[in-house]
């Protein structure tokens, strides 16, 4: 219950819209979609503790909402309210408090990538 | 139709990119602001989708580059965002946007404000057709038509346009061409 306050790490009803976005070519592309999210986050969330060690706020705020824009195009509500607490930091003009934060954001990211692994599997990657 | 996504963040510009593909328009990708400017500066693109917050352009100071740009012809820009404040969307308006689309995006949505892009952009094209150099018969004024028919310029007006014609004459003509037929009808009706 702590993590996400209880809620699942993604919305599936979210994902399975996207998957059937691409067409054709749905499944080579939302497991592209996937394996990108997983292999740019870990660099997103470096980048994040690499602000706030420096107390970079307008760094802390653009690699957050950035990273928030494509947890919410996954469907990966928790992780993206997590991404919008870091936001709102940033955008305060303080890193104050980044840390506990990051720590949530780093634990949902945990969450996200065991239930992105299960829907790769899915897509066939 | 060609389209230039700018996205700084490279899943979602995968994600749109092949949504664009999918729905059959030819998409050219941009990592930041200030690539787009730069691919934008070299080759016109009708249609232009921009994340709002990019490090170096944002997406208000893009559509600037776009209003300022070197091409005649008109780019219709969609602003994709996060930021819901009402100030952002007059913000993203004076920077010359035309539409938003919100964060995550609404694929439906967003097809949906294309086809109003493709209809404004085919209004714009008609209007300027329209403004530009009409092939006009030197002796009797009538103007060849898009299918090459010479056709009176009451009738091309009439039918491109809201306008209905009443005839009269001018105070020019009335002197040099209507009171002389008259006074030529009246002698004829003496003899």
């Amino acid at each position: 219950m702590s993590e996400g306050h209880g809620r699942p790490p993604l919305d599936d009803g979210k994902l399975q819209q996207l998957r059937q976005t691409f067409g054709e070519s749905t499944e080579a592309v939302f497991a592209d979609l996937l394996a990108l999210f997983l292999s740019e986050t870990p660099a997103r969330l470096d980048a994040l503790r690499r602000a706030a060690a420096a107390e970079d706020a307008a760094t802390l705020k653009w690699e957050a909402h950035t990273l928030k824009g494509s947890c919410g195009l996954l469907g990966a509500g928790p992780m993206a309210a997590a991404c919008s607490a870091l936001d709102a930091l940033g955008e305060s003009g303080t890193t104050a408090g980044a840390a506990a934060l990051l720590d949530r954001l780093e634990a949902e990211f945990g969450r996200v990538r065991r239930a992105l692994e299960i829907h790769r599997g899915g897509a066939g990657a | 139709m060609k389209i230039l996504i700018a996205e700084d963040d490279a899943v979602s510009r995968l994600a749109l990119h092949s949504a664009l593909v999918r729905l059959g328009h030819e998409v050219s990708d941009a990592r930041d602001g200030l690539e787009a400017a730069g691919l934008f500066r070299r080759e016109y693109f009708p249609v232009v989708v921009s994340d709002w917050v990019m490090p170096g352009l944002d997406g208000p100071g893009l559509c600037r580059a776009i209003r300022s740009g070197p091409h005649a012809k008109y780019t219709y820009v969609i602003l994709v965002t996060i930021l819901d404040a009402r100030a952002h969307y007059v913000e993203g308006l004076d920077a010359g946007a035309d539409d938003f689309v919100s964060k995550p995006v609404d694929w439906d949505a967003l097809q949906a404000r294309l086809r109003v892009a493709e209809r404004i952009l085919s209004l714009q094209e008609e209007v300027k057709q329209l403004k530009g150099l009409l092939p006009t018969c030197m002796y009797c004024k009538k103007i060849r038509d898009d299918a090459s028919v010479w056709v009176p310029i009451e009738q091309y007006l009439a039918r491109r346009t809201e306008a209905s014609f009443s005839h009269g004459v001018c105070p020019e003509c009335l002197e040099t061409r209507l009171k002389p037929e008259l006074e030529r009808a009246r002698v004829r009706r003496q003899t």
